[in-house]
């Protein structure tokens, strides 16, 4: 076609034209291009679905567990989570309403299985960039924002045997006599309770040895039960520990509590921690 | 030889929509590319499958024998029981309307072979869904077939060998 007619040189010039015109189209559609990259760089669309499938799966596997669970999600970027009704929303933490961007999906519950679901949608941010979401699975099924309250371990609840034994719980509050490296815990001093050995292994390492009163040393899951929460209650102040069939000659016991302590705490003491943890332990309803 | 114009333009038109239609399929490709990487979906279909068979064979709640004075439910045994049509609902329940999976459970008697036992997840469903397997595309249903060794309890007290067969249907978003 010629746009422009009898002059010299003009097939050049339009074919110039032409050329500059279709330069341009290709230029609108790569700058269209960019800009979609651009926004969908920032886009959490991905994954919002991948975090509402991820923990409605999540949920559906613990719940075929046949036993305890506790499991810690912390695969997050700070999103907004709620949780209702066999579904979980996961949305943007600035969106004032939850279902402004919101992606939710399903998740079963069994319906012999009590689902407590959070008052409010968690949004706890435990460090810059992440929200914790712990599910914990015993009788019931709890979701809950990271909370230092939380048992750490989910301890063995352990029915005890109808009215084959007696057990006189001391009715004062009980008293904690530490022995350098003993505790006695119980009313009457020549025969506690618990006594609790505890000694350094290494400069790092500490182990923590109890035996139980003959009224208390009924089974080997009740030693577990109390391992249990002297872990949780040293988890709560940051030391992580492990439970561990123990190898004490002196304290014959089934289980011990294996501390483990980093530069920073090695010497710290563990009474109170150890006591409040027994005291627990002897104060539940059995 | 005297150029003809009108031949000329003629020719120059031809060339210039050649031009312009191969442009416009150059950008078409890109922009399908470029959408094509750009994806915000993951099917997991299979994996929401395997999370319902795995449910049904070892959560106490479902079909598996439970040994109520030890408390353990003996997995790989089913109890023909249990196995029917609401258990299977409410041991893996989404509320009141479920649109997201459905399922046939069939026993076979492992030596003599005829179907001893069904029971259906989701029955409502799964016979509506059941034609579209087989289909592409939105709105078609995918099928996910499952085939285990199992032993099953009769209603006399016996455990028996079997095959049980879970065919699970999900619907394609």
């Amino acid at each position: 076609m010629r746009l422009l007619k009898h002059k010299r040189g003009t097939e050049l010039l339009q074919d110039i034209l032409l050329l500059v015109t279709e330069i341009f189209f290709v230029g609108m559609v790569a700058v269209a291009l960019m800009s979609y990259a651009g926004r969908i760089k920032d886009d959490t669309l991905y994954y919002k679905i991948h975090h509402a499938k991820d923990i409605s799966f999540l949920i559906d596997a613990m719940q075929s567990v046949p036993g305890n669970v506790l499991f810690y999600y912390n695969e997050s970027f700070g999103f907004k989570y709620n949780f209702k009704n066999n579904r979980v929303e996961v949305y943007d933490p600035e969106a004032t309403v939850s279902f402004t961007y919101s992606i939710y999906y399903l998740f079963a519950n069994s319906t012999n299985l009590n689902f407590i679901y959070p008052a409010s949608p968690i949004s706890k941010e435990i460090t810059e960039t992440k929200t914790k979401l712990v599910f914990k699975k015993t009788d019931s099924f709890e979701i809950n924002p990271l909370d230092e309250n939380i048992d750490y371990r989910v301890c063995p609840v352990i029915s005890m045997p109808g009215n084959t034994v007696e057990i006189n719980a001391p009715s004062k509050e009980l008293g904690v006599q530490v022995l350098l490296s003993m505790l006695k815990i119980g009313t009457d001093k020549n025969n506690p309770l618990i006594i609790l050995e505890y000694g350094y292994v290494s400069d790092v390492n500490a182990e923590i040895y109890f035996k139980l009163n003959k009224t208390e040393r009924l089974s080997t899951l009740r030693g577990i039960r109390l391992a249990c929460l002297i872990s949780n209650n040293l988890k709560s102040q940051g030391i992580s520990s492990v439970i561990l069939p123990s190898e004490s000659d002196r304290l014959k016991n089934d289980v011990s509590v294996l501390v483990n302590l980093d530069i920073t705490q090695a010497g710290k003491s563990l009474e109170k921690q150890i006591a409040a943890a027994a005291k627990r332990f002897l104060n539940e309803k059995r | 030889m005297k150029r003809d114009k009108s031949a000329i333009t003629t020719f120059e038109m031809i060339y210039w929509i050649a031009r312009a239609i191969f442009l416009i399929i150059v950008i078409v490709s890109v922009v399908t590319l470029v959408r094509l990487c750009i994806t915000t979906q993951s099917n997991t279909e299979e994996l929401e499958a395997n999370l319902l068979v795995n449910h049904f064979l070892y959560s106490p709640d479902s079909i598996v024998y439970y040994d109520e004075f030890s408390g353990r439910p003996m997995l790989g045994i089913v109890d023909t029981g249990r196995l029917n049509d609401m258990t299977l609902d409410s041991a893996f329940s989404f509320g009141d309307k479920n649109t997201m999976l459905a399922a046939k459970i069939e026993i076979y008697d492992f030596d003599s072979k005829p179907v001893k036992f069904v029971a259906y997840y989701n029955k409502p469903y799964y016979d509506g869904w059941f034609p579209l397997t087989g289909e592409s595309g939105a709105g078609a249903v995918s099928e996910y077939p499952f085939s285990i060794y199992t032993l099953y309890s009769t209603p006399d007290g016996k455990i028996n060998k079997g095959i049980m067969n879970i065919t699970v249907l999900i619907p394609k978003s």
